[in-house]
């Protein structure tokens, strides 16, 4: 009987898998203090899940001090926050110039529990036959300090030197290490800059670079390369060498390399997994001595043991500083007694911040009251002000919750979980609705009226009059309300602006040049949809009639046609013309560039903030004659905050609602939107950012653009304040209009076919509410 | 006392079951019921409002009507088909333990893993696209699943997924029946038609009910593909209960899912599958 | 009855054969192809770009690259294969003890109200999991069940299925067994020991495999309940993947079915003669 000796042995290893499975799973059941797969939902319930079991009998976290920094610095740069000879710790600071570039470095160590300046040093170190300007200081393992700087020439030339073991520069014996290796080649205009560099035990160099990191011999030579992600800053890199390895990160996971050969010989799966705003930005790594791995970031501090896989998270970032989305974090360190270090700097970099962990074990593991925060997305001003509002209120912890997976998706089963919850009375205090049905949560009562905090804060401290107005219904009742705003800018000439003011204003302009840049069709068919949101939608109504509904598939497919739109670009098309398969809500994916090389009528951005004015500008600068203007006072709210009726703790949720409007969340700048609080626009307008710069390109172009300047800034908040309507298209109608219109732009199908196959699919989306 | 002997017995016996019954599948039955009679967030009683409402629905009309027509087609094309494969693996009593278990394993296949070879096969630069441009010369790039042929194309998952296990059922069936009639009417000079007609399907009438009430209740479940496939507004054509379930969950309206529930369960009574089966137990006595 | 007759139907039967394994074939294919073969192949049907799909049975060279990312690289998988375990084979015992006696009261005694009864449990076996979901919730709410294996495993004992197919199976046991049972003495409970559950295992198997398909393919309920995904189940890491990893997405396929698909094989007689037992009582 073969064939039953067959599914014997299938059975067998059937088995042995399943034995395995389970026993990886028992041994990871076993370790329950340790972290499994770790969202870092996850994480923090178990938290919670401890505290509730036990009540207030679990004790014992680390709690977070704030460190003295040196007096004179409080504007200064953070350069270097390390342990240096001997363990002690040092700090290197410099001042900041107009031009961006660092000044005047200074060195303190950490003596008899204050910082004592080592006078002097930058004067005694720096060379004396170049000007540079300092970018790092580091004790490598070889027992030498070091430092690098950047000629001040304007060569842009990288240079790394060796100051000796006491790193007080002395003994006077500074040397240049590898200069060859960062001299430009002749054919380049630039050398190597990396983001990091590091020496190990035997003093072979390390250079970090963007995407991999490449082990040099101490004498310059090339030995290998070792892959790994870069966050995307000039001055930062995740990573560190010990006597045999090199840690760092891949978008795998935390991986180790053998430093003998390059190999990897180990990943391991990163301890979070739920998608953040920020990315993988800013994450620390070091070693604990004995082969274990901590991480920091803004979740907290993890560590692994030495050949596990498994995170424990030792310092909760949602209790500390790590959280906070308006800090970066620049370093990490343990110290002598289980206490550790970090260093953040402010946003743009003027200013630091040092802290200090103390395990206390009389504190307890989680605050006695617990407020949820549910949102679809991570948010960094939701983040933020959780941040804040647990240190204003020690006797809560503030739990925010995320759905979306790490790439940002949200599924229809998402809004079941949490529909599960509303219906049954239960669910997080605070709602952040973005992308959620708001209006049915409306029309069934779930949101609370909210209408007496934002009465006091108009009093108090006042936000947009017309954003308030659009979002109070009729009989003066809140049940949400935009904590941040974007806004579609528009640069151009008059008439090309002028055509963007209705369906048929689009459709007649027939300069040889479009008027729209070339945009695939969904995102084509979503801009057009949102700037023309009152003319297809009426006033918010989901209503899309047959006639307007047949004018917008021809105005698009009109405006296609002009600029080359596509269903989908291969990867030649979209290096060709600098575009994006990526679809985004709003379809607007920025097409400045586009009109700085006149390829459309007017450039359309969808600004968020300051950052994403800054091409906007440059590209206005070149074009003296184009207008900028709002597209027709539309704007987009977002971080739409509502209370669940059914909290337990009106009102503190209420508060923390009145928080994300609070002057001190909303003069934040992150990627989310503008402020809705005009004193924080007033404070934004108000401050320089000087040492903020981009470039983009693709091909052969390229703009670089500086951060705004006070008359810039305050031109973009005078637009700001001049939006009248939100746009607020439902996502299941667009979704209904970009299935149903791809056969007619494909030409695949009659525009009457298209139209009638989403009229009728609207008209059932109607029916089924009523 | 033996009587009361045999109560305790029964109550011993059907107690466990009974008491979670109760508690985990009759008390939230119950709440759906007293749902229907409620508005939204279940504040105040409406009486029949929820009712009329959900009757008078264009969208439930819909799904109801397109429920129907699957339930029409794929149903009959299921237990024929399946009997079919049941005869002929019957008979082909060399290949019959292969064939059996190829033909049920698509019902161990999760879901989501046989959408992705369905998209491979349907999708418009699918395999059956390239097959008719070969066969035609024309260029094929229909989307298969977003078009009218959608209907088509769930009728072949749903029959593709439940075949295996149906055809088991008959298989059952067909051995159960006694070599000694098919003898007796070789002997008479039957041939295999007239014994088909005479024999084989008479006595395969009994499994024919288990066979469809079972085929209905996995119609409910064809919704998982469908959703996978063709998203969560498809073609009209296969917008189905499920599809007005998924949707009206998403915008809180549960008072009307209720409604719809309590309407299955009057529809479920009243085709008659039920009190048929109800009926059967009854008989034995 | 004719060979040409016999050949045709295997012919056809092959054919229809085919029809399952084909599409078998081009998953397993496609979990052995190194992942730039996969993307090259099947970029449309992942949804991450559009390109003609180019079908084949062969990869240009076998790769387990995915098998060994899934297996020894993502921790998460073995987390979620264990919670699995832990939500379905307590789930099937609990079906198994507390089913199979109602199932034999229901076949095997008559008392009032018992037709009405067994009504009840058909219906309650026919209604969508979505239209229970709120009402579910609540029930494990004020149980303080969210969030614990338990709120999967204790609704699913209940599940009134198995009862439905155990009681057919249990009816068809034959009334001379138990008589004979009788005449030697032995009491109900013995009876349904000693007779009822030997007879009726095949019936049993049946109701636990079909029991571990759909408890091992459960999507709706612990989304619905676990809101810490540490307790999600493997079935939830199939619709996760589709997305960015390609060959990981085929491989999670191929190793979710591969449990239910090998328990099936091994429990195939008892099932086929559980199914068995519905024909004999006809």
């Amino acid at each position: 009987m073969r064939e039953s000796k067959i599914r014997y042995l299938v059975s067998i290893g059937m088995a042995i898998l399943l034995m395995v499975g389970a026993l990886a799973g028992c041994v990871k059941d076993e370790k329950s203090n340790e972290m499994d797969i770790s969202t870092d939902d996850g994480i923090r319930e178990e938290h919670l899940t401890d505290k509730e079991d036990e009540s207030k009998t679990a004790l014992g976290r680390y709690v977070e001090h704030e460190m003295s920094i040196p007096e004179g610095t409080e504007e200064d740069s953070l350069v270097a926050f390390f342990r240096g000879q001997e363990g002690i710790l040092e700090l290197y600071t410099a001042a900041r110039r107009e031009t961006g570039e660092l000044k005047d470095a200074k060195r303190f160590l950490w003596k008899d529990e204050g910082w004592q300046q080592d006078e002097g040093w930058w004067e005694r170190v720096k060379p004396q036959d170049l000007a540079v300007t300092i970018r790092n200081v580091f004790y490598g393992l070889d027992g030498n300090y070091y430092f690098s700087a950047m000629s001040a020439e304007g060569d842009y030339i990288y240079h790394l030197y060796q100051i000796g073991s006491d790193g007080s520069g002395v003994s006077g014996n500074i040397v240049e290490r590898i200069p060859e290796v960062f001299t430009p080649d002749p054919k380049k205009d630039y050398g190597i800059i990396p983001p990091k560099v590091e020496v190990g035990v035997d003093g072979n160099i390390l250079i970090h670079g963007f995407g991999d990191a490449v082990w040099y011999r101490p004498d310059g030579k090339r030995m290998f390369a070792m892959e790994k992600s870069w966050g995307g800053m000039s001055e930062f890199s995740t990573g560190y060498l010990t006597a045999e390895e090199f840690v760092t990160t891949t978008e795998k996971g935390v991986i180790r390399y053998r430093l003998a050969d390059g190999l990897a010989i180990e990943t391991i799966p990163s301890a979070y997994e739920a998608g953040s705003e920020n990315g993988d930005e800013g994450m620390v790594l070091f070693g604990d001595g004995k082969g274990g791995i901590y991480s920091a970031d803004e979740h907290g501090l993890a560590h692994v043991n030495a050949g596990g896989s498994l995170w424990e998270l030792v310092i909760d970032g949602s209790l500390s500083t790590l959280g906070m989305r308006n800090v970066f974090l620049r370093e990490f360190l343990a110290g002598d007694d289980e206490d550790y270090y970090g260093a953040f700097s402010k946003n743009g970099g003027k200013g630091f911040l040092l802290y200090h962990y103390v395990y206390d074990a009389k504190m307890p593991v989680a605050p006695p009251v617990k407020l949820t925060v549910y949102g679809l997305r991570d948010n960094s001003t939701v983040r933020q002000t959780a941040a804040l509002f647990q240190q204003a209120h020690p006797e809560v912890l503030v739990e925010v919750l995320t759905s979306a997976d790490a790439n940002g998706n949200v599924s229809e089963d998402m809004i079941r979980a949490l529909n599960t919850e509303l219906l049954g009375g239960t669910g997080a205090d605070v709602l952040i609705l973005d992308d959620l049905p708001v209006k049915s949560y409306q029309e069934k009562g779930i949101l609370l009226d909210m209408r007496d905090i934002f009465i006091r804060l108009q009093r108090e401290n006042p936000m947009m009059e017309q954003v308030l107005k659009n979002f109070t219904e009729e009989d003066g009742a809140i049940y949400q309300m935009p904590a941040r705003i974007a806004m579609p800018l528009a640069i151009g000439e008059e008439s090309a602006l002028q055509a963007l003011a209705g369906l048929d204003e689009m459709a007649d302009y027939q300069e040889p040049i479009p008027l729209l840049a070339v945009a695939n069709y969904e995102n084509l068919l979503r801009e057009v949809a949102n700037l023309q949101y009152p003319e297809l939608f009426g006033n918010g109504e989901t209503d899309l009639t047959e006639t307007t509904g047949k004018k917008y598939l021809e105005t698009v497919k009109l405006l296609g046609e002009r600029n080359g739109a596509k269903s989908m670009f291969t990867e030649e098309e979209m290096e060709r013309f600098g575009i994006s398969n990526h679809v985004v809500q709003t379809g607007i994916l920025g097409s400045n560039i586009h009109f700085d090389q006149n390829l459309s009528g007017c450039g359309i951005e969808e600004l968020r903030g300051l950052h994403d004015a800054m091409v906007l500008l440059a590209v206005q600068k070149k074009h003296p004659e184009s207008l900028v203007t709002t597209v027709k006072q539309l704007y987009f709210p977002r971080v739409l905050a509502g209370v669940n009726q059914a909290t337990k703790h009106p009102e503190l949720a209420k508060e923390f609602v009145a928080s994300l409007f609070s002057t001190e969340v909303q003069q934040e700048e992150f990627l989310d939107g503008f402020p809705v609080n005009l004193a924080a626009q007033q404070i934004i307008c108000e401050r320089d950012n000087d040492n903020y710069s981009i470039g983009i390109g693709y091909g052969d172009y390229h703009i670089s653009a500086n951060w705004p300047n006070r008359q810039e800034r305050e031109k973009i908040y005078e637009q700001l304040r001049k939006v009248e309507t939100p746009v607020q298209i439902d996502e299941i109608v667009m979704r209904m209009i970009v299935d149903g219109a791809e056969n007619y732009l494909n030409g695949k199908e009659t525009v009457d076919q298209a139209v009638h196959a989403i009229h009728s699919r609207i008209t059932l989306y109607q029916a089924e509410q009523e | 006392m033996a009587q009361n002997r045999k109560r305790m017995l029964i109550g011993l016996f059907l107690a466990p079951s009974l008491c979670g019954v109760l508690v985990f599948q009759l008390l939230p039955f119950v709440d759906v019921w007293h749902r229907s009679f409620l508005d939204a967030m279940g504040r105040s009683f409406v009486g029949m409002e929820n009712y009329k409402m959900v009757w008078g629905n264009e969208a439930f009309r819909m799904a109801t009507r397109n429920t129907l027509h699957f339930l029409a087609v794929a149903i009959p094309m299921l237990v024929a088909g399946s009997l079919v494969l049941a005869l002929l693996v019957y008979r082909s009593r060399a290949g019959q333990h292969i064939f059996k278990s190829s033909l049920v394993l698509p019902m161990a296949i999760p879901a989501a893993a046989m959408v992705l070879v369905w998209r491979i096969l349907f999708c418009p630069d699918g395999f059956l696209n390239q097959i008719l441009t070969q066969m035609t010369g024309e260029v094929w790039e229909i989307d298969w699943v977003h078009k009218t042929t959608a209907f088509p194309i769930l009728v072949i998952t749903y029959l593709w997924k439940n075949s295996g296990y149906n055809m088991m059922l008959w298989l059952a069936g067909l051995s159960a029946i006694p070599e000694s009639l098919y003898d007796a009417a070789q002997v008479d000079g039957a041939g295999e038609l007239t014994q088909l007609c005479y024999i084989t399907l008479p006595c395969l009438r009994g499994t024919m009910g288990l066979v469809f009430v079972l085929s209905v209740v996995n119609c409910f479940r064809v919704y998982r593909e469908a959703y996978l496939l063709a998203g969560s507004y498809p073609d009209l054509s296969i917008y189905m209960i499920p599809h007005l379930f998924s949707h009206w969950f998403l915008t809180l309206d549960i008072q009307k899912m209720s409604t719809t529930a309590v309407f299955l369960v009057l529809a479920a009574i009243a085709v008659g599958g039920f009190p048929m089966y109800m009926g059967r137990i009854g008989r034995r006595e | 009855m004719g060979r040409k007759a016999r050949k045709r139907e295997t012919v056809i039967l092959v054919l229809v054969s085919l029809l399952v394994w084909l599409p078998l074939l081009l998953m397993l294919t496609a979990s052995l192809m190194p992942e730039d073969e996969l993307l090259w192949r099947y970029l449309s049907p992942l949804g991450i770009g559009k390109a003609p799909v180019r079908v084949t049975l062969l990869p240009s060279y076998l790769s387990l690259e995915a098998f060994i990312e899934l297996l020894f690289r993502s921790p998460g998988f073995f987390v979620m294969f264990w919670n699995s375990c832990i939500q379905t084979f307590p789930l099937l015992l609990g079906q198994l003890l507390v089913g199979a006696p109602a199932a034999w009261a229901f076949a095997r005694f008559s008392f009032p109200g018992r037709r009405w009864l067994f009504g009840l449990y058909i219906l309650l076996m026919v209604l969508p999991f979505q239209v229970m979901q709120v009402s579910n919730y609540l029930v494990l709410y004020r149980l303080g069940l969210l969030d614990s294996h338990l709120a999967l495993i204790l609704p699913g004992i209940w599940s009134t299925f198995p009862v439905f197919i155990m009681t057919r199976s249990f009816e068809a046991v034959p009334k001379a067994f138990l008589e004979a049972a009788y005449l030697d003495g032995a009491g109900e409970l013995k009876a349904f020991f000693l007779v009822g559950i030997p007879t009726g295992y095949p019936g049993i198997v049946t109701a636990l495999v079909l029991g571990f398909i759909d408890a091992w393919n459960a999507l709706e309920q612990p989304i619905a309940y676990l809101k810490d995904m540490r307790r999600w189940p493997l079935s939830l890491y199939l619709p996760d993947i589709v997305q960015d990893k390609a060959a990981v997405a085929f491989v999670a396929g191929m190793v979710v079915m591969m449990p239910p698909v090998l328990l099936y094989l091994n429990g195939e007689s008892e099932l086929e003669q559980g199914v068995v037992a519905f024909g004999v009582k006809e």
